[in-house]
């Protein structure tokens, strides 16, 4: 009796199979540049461009490998741009660097507070052009920031600002010298884009909002620091707009993200692309762990 | 006056609905949800026919010299083509006002086609115009442009939170239990509140008081059996139905263990204490269960435990009262309680996560029979909820993530008072108004409104009539989804100082018209609903264990629109309805969609149902149901950038949308059929044989878009689909 329930339950089974699933077509968005800037501060400003890619794009790999295919890359990055940054009157020409395609920089960018910095960004390849404006607020400076080394592996930083007066909102990087760098090494005036030598490990976006108080007090646990490590910290006052592009993209990743929450529509100030141009200037502090 | 009420006369069941009519001034009533009537006459004469759709209409004259009782058993019986035509057109008269209603006889459910063979009453809702349907193969009902949330379904007058079990594939109503279902989806009466788009008014069986009888059915994935009979014969009677599932039992048979389970209970005892008094107790009990433990679990890897409880009961205190000729009065007590349990336990670590709701409440509801002309109902109600959301106990590395907490239970209070008026302006006019003074206070803060009512209709012919309808409606809870997809963990929260309650304005225009000489009968109705405070989430909000959600909330409006026909057959061999919805749903949000108006997820524009019965024999019926829906919305991503860190050491893959809810999925179109084969019914053990299939040519209704690979390799967008073609087979018998 039970063999024949058996086989009657896998008879409907078999019956009862899944449908074939149906194909729908959806127009791909139009390929279209992506904006992401940097600044070390009185040193560089970097743009990198590069291109939007289908969400059905499977060519990324090379078969079998892990290495990214050439025909992807040639894809996305953006080479020979035209890279202008204007401000005060005056227009600068970002340059590529070699070792880094689709990075464009300046050295001769000065930050100046309540400046006005339009960026112009023209591909000869799909011939587009985008602009993007950004306004490089006034500058904060920590007034103390410190780590509390509770044993080898666990580290906290303490950190103390002056709140400016209004909505505000603050951007807090550290950065790691790389495995490969030593203290005499270490060069936080180096470009953070130089592979191999600083890392950036943790973002902490600040909205002065939760304060009652006119300054910010606070610390956080650092991740994957270790008290032999030399960390580098910025402080940056970033605008509104690009608190909530860093925001959103918080909210993308993650498990939770996926399965959780509606799509997330990342802001942008670019006109005609994507990703965000930011004009900040930061304060930097390098702290060596060992002295603590 | 003469009244009383109207019941089977075999089973003495109360039936509802009932076309009262005095056949000299064709003026009527309608028994009420108890069976009750009333009539006033002037003279000392009263010639008065009963009419109910599968009954012989009954005439009686009555020498009237006071107030007059009399109770009018009912024969059940098939009805003739013209007798029908009379007693519907009638009907039509009597019914009065009446726009946005559909009555549904869950009899008729079981020879219906349906899935593995468990016919559902929330499902058949789901083909009835202006009703949609949401995922494929789960009962959630979308009435109108109005979220699944925004449903009141009462079970004897208490409210039921979650009408599903397994994740919602099926109702947790028993068929077998069920008398009588309402559904209004517009034109509410006054009486109705709570929710902004439709009351499911759900009657139990009273007990059959003259005999014992028991009847149930065996399925594909669940069993039935209900029995009733007399505790005292035509004094006090009982019912009891339980139900229960074997997915695990089945499951084991494969050696593919899925030990899930639900089982639910209906009891009720009916006692009429005198000619005048009437007391019904009833309760619902129902339990999902889902126990994966470590042994059994082998081919799920890490994890250890797993399991889920989904408890659901309601229970009614009810007394009947009938104050004098003119006065009933129906006094209810009323709780309802739904909890559930999601444990998981995986190496070291273990979480579980509780939420629970609690109602207590009464109410009081007459009806006042002025004179034939005017039909007064008024009453007050008041209710105590105890929202105790995500209790969350954690062990293990786990508590770095998600620690255990103990949440603060949410009390609100609900109250309501309405009183509206049924009036026959004229032979050809009638009006029903009324208003309705609802409100709740939660959290120190009170909030109050007012719900003004109004249904016209004009008698253009004896067999066509117009009508128009405005509702305003307010609603203090809403259901808050944790995911992207409807669970049944989602959550129900009230209103609170911050989350304002929701209200909306709905009006209606339709049409009926009964076609002479045949037994069918065309409905068309045009509806407009605003929405005011309701609730979309900010983009990447987090809700899921979320006890802050409401920092997560945006409030704006929607809008709704739409035409409904609906054509339907029901006498003859061959019976049935086509129904067709032509409708939009929009919502605006200034923090949404760059501001722009979007379509609700379940703006489906067209949707078709064509239901077809054919009964050439008493021996057989065959059944056929074919379901047509525009594909439901979402969005879609259309591509992708990199946006680096600030060192250039890893990048994120940042997805580009299209505005929200802008692509539509492919249709959904489904064809499904059933044989029924009944034993003789002469013979006391009666049975029915059914046969069937669902989706019969294996379409995939999608549900959701994702991506998958094509035969080459290369990446396609695909829409899966939950079921395909399931044959089923079921064993109905009454004794």
């Amino acid at each position: 009796m039970k063999k024949k329930s058996f086989y009657i339950v896998l008879l409907f089974l078999a019956i009862s199979c899944r449908p074939k699933p149906l194909e729908i077509t959806l127009d791909a968005a139009p390929q279209k540049l992506v904006i992401a800037s940097q600044i070390v501060p009185e040193t560089v400003l970097g743009v990198l461009v590069t291109r939007t890619f289908p969400a059905l794009e499977h060519n990324i790999f090379v078969t079998g490998t892990n290495n990214v295919s050439q025909g992807f890359i040639d894809q996305v990055i953006v080479e020979n741009a035209i890279v202008t940054v204007t401000y005060v009157g005056k227009i600068d020409t970002l340059y590529a660097v070699d070792t880094i395609p689709g990075l464009y920089v300046s050295v001769s960018t000065l930050q100046m507070p309540y400046e006005k910095y339009e960026l112009n960004v023209y591909d000869p390849v799909l011939s587009e052009s985008v602009s993007a404006v950004s306004t490089m607020l006034k500058g904060v400076e920590f007034d103390t920031v410190y780590p509390v080394v509770q044993n080898d592996n666990s580290v906290r930083l303490k950190y103390f600002f002056k709140d400016f007066v209004g909505p505000n909102y603050y951007l807090l990087n550290v950065y790691k010298a790389s495995s490969n760098n030593n203290l005499a090494n270490l060069d936080v005036n180096s470009f953070p884009f130089a592979s191999g030598k600083n890392e950036l490990i943790q973002s902490v976006l600040i909205n002065d909002i939760v304060y009652n108080t006119n300054s910010i007090s606070s610390e956080i646990e650092l991740k994957g620091i270790v008290s032999s490590d030399t960390i580098g910290v910025t402080l940056a006052h970033i605008s509104e707009g690009y608190f909530r592009f860093l925001s959103a993209q918080g909210k993308i990743n993650g498990l939770i993200g996926q399965f959780f929450r509606e799509p997330v529509n990342v802001p942008t100030n670019v006109t005609n692309g994507y990703g965000y141009f930011s004009a900040y200037d930061a304060d930097v502090k390098v702290i060596d762990l060992n002295k603590y | 006056m003469v009244n009383g009420y109207v019941f089977d006369s075999i089973s003495k069941e109360s039936l509802i609905g009932v076309s009262v009519l005095d056949e000299s001034t064709h003026a009527g009533s309608i028994s009420n949800a108890f069976g009750f009537y009333s009539l006033s006459f002037k003279s000392d004469t009263a010639f008065i026919s009963f009419s109910y759709v599968g009954y012989k209409t009954v005439y009686r004259k009555f020498k009237i010299t006071n107030d007059t009782s009399f109770s009018i058993p009912m024969v059940t019986g098939a009805v003739q083509l013209n007798e029908i035509k009379l007693s519907v057109v009638k009907k039509k008269v009597d019914n009065g006002a009446v726009l946005g209603q559909i009555n549904i006889d869950p009899k008729k459910l079981h020879t219906m086609p349906s899935f593995a063979g468990e016919t559902d009453l929330l499902k058949i809702m789901q083909l009835m115009p202006g009703v949609k349907a949401g995922q494929e193969g789960t009962n959630g009902i979308y009435v109108r442009g109005g979220n699944a949330d925004q449903n009141l379904i009462l079970l004897d007058d208490a409210p039921v939170y979650n009408p599903g079990h397994l994740l919602g594939f099926f109702s947790v109503f028993n068929n077998d239990a069920i008398k009588d279902v309402k559904l209004i989806k517009g034109g509410f009466d006054a009486q109705y509140g709570s929710r902004l788009s439709s009351v499911v008014d759900i009657r139990t069986e009273d007990g059959n008081m003259r005999k014992t009888e028991l009847e149930g059915g065996l399925g594909l994935l669940s069993s039935r059996v209900t029995l009733q009979g007399p505790i005292k014969k035509d004094t006090i009677s009982y019912l009891i139905a339980a139900r229960r599932s074997y997915v695990d039992q089945l499951s084991k048979l494969i050696k593919f263990p899925v030990p899930y389970y639900f089982y639910d209970l209906n009891a009720k005892i009916n006692y009429k204490i005198n000619s005048k008094n009437r007391l019904y107790v009833s309760t619902y009990f129902g339990n999902d269960i889902l126990n994966i433990s470590q042994d059994k679990i082998e081919q799920y890897g890490t994890l250890s435990g797993f399991g889920f409880n989904l408890l659901n009961s309601t229970g009614t205190v009810r007394l009947n009262r009938e104050h004098s000729s003119k006065l009933f009065a129906n006094y209810a007590l009323i709780t309802t309680g739904f909890s559930y349990d999601v444990s998981g336990q995986f190496t070291s670590n273990s979480i579980l996560v509780r939420s629970t709701i609690r109602d207590w409440g009464g109410k009081a509801d007459y009806n006042y029979y002025v004179s034939n002309k005017h039909f007064l109902k008024f009453g007050f109600s008041a209710t105590a909820h105890v929202f105790t959301p995500n209790f969350i106990s954690t062990s293990g590395e786990i508590t770095e993530f998600i620690k255990s907490r103990k949440p603060i239970p949410i009390y609100i209070t609900e109250y309501a008072a309405y009183i509206s008026d049924q009036y026959k302006l004229s032979k050809r006019w009638m009006i029903n108004y009324g208003v309705r003074a609802s409100g709740a206070i939660v959290q120190d803060t009170p909030y109050i409104g007012l719900e003004p009512r109004l249904s016209l209709a004009y008698q253009v012919k004896s067999n066509f009539s117009l009508k128009t309808s405005y509702s305003r409606m307010r609603q203090y809870m809403h259901l808050v989804s944790s995911s992207t997809v409807s669970l049944p963990t989602d959550l129900w929260y009230p209103v609170t100082k911050e989350v304002k309650p929701l209200y909306s304005d709905q009006y209606a225009v339709g049409a009926e018209w009964n076609i002479p000489k045949t037994s069918l009968r065309f409905m068309a109705e045009g509806y407009y609903k605003k929405m005011y405070n309701v609730i979309q989430y900010k983009e990447g909000a987090e809700i899921l264990l979320n006890d802050n959600f409401e920092q997560e909330i945006l409030f704006g409006k929607a809008e709704a629109y739409g035409a409904e026909f609906f054509l339907q057959k029901n006498a003859g061999k061959l019976t049935g309805w086509v129904a067709y919805t032509l409708s939009w749903s929009l919502n605006y949000f200034d923090e949404l969609n760059g501001g722009k108006a979007f379509y609700s997820k379940f703006d489906r524009r067209h949707d078709v149902s064509i239901v077809m019965n054919y009964a050439p024999t008493k021996k057989w019926n065959f059944s056929a149901v074919w379901v047509y829906m525009t594909g439901a919305r979402f969005t879609a991503q259309i591509g992708q950038y990199f946006v680096p860190n600030a060192s250039l050491t890893d990048v994120n893959v940042v997805p580009i949308y299209t505005d929200r809810n802008a692509v539509t999925m492919s249709p959904t179109h489904r064809l499904d059929m059933s044989a029924t084969y009944f034993s003789p019914q002469e013979k006391k053990f009666k049975y029915e044989l059914v046969m069937g299939v669902y989706n019969l040519y294996n379409r995939a209704s999608p549900f959701v878009v994702e991506i998958g690979r094509s035969s080459n390799g290369s990446l396609i967008y695909q829409q899966p689909g939950l079921f395909g073609t399931v044959p089923y087979f079921a064993f109905n018998f009454k004794i």
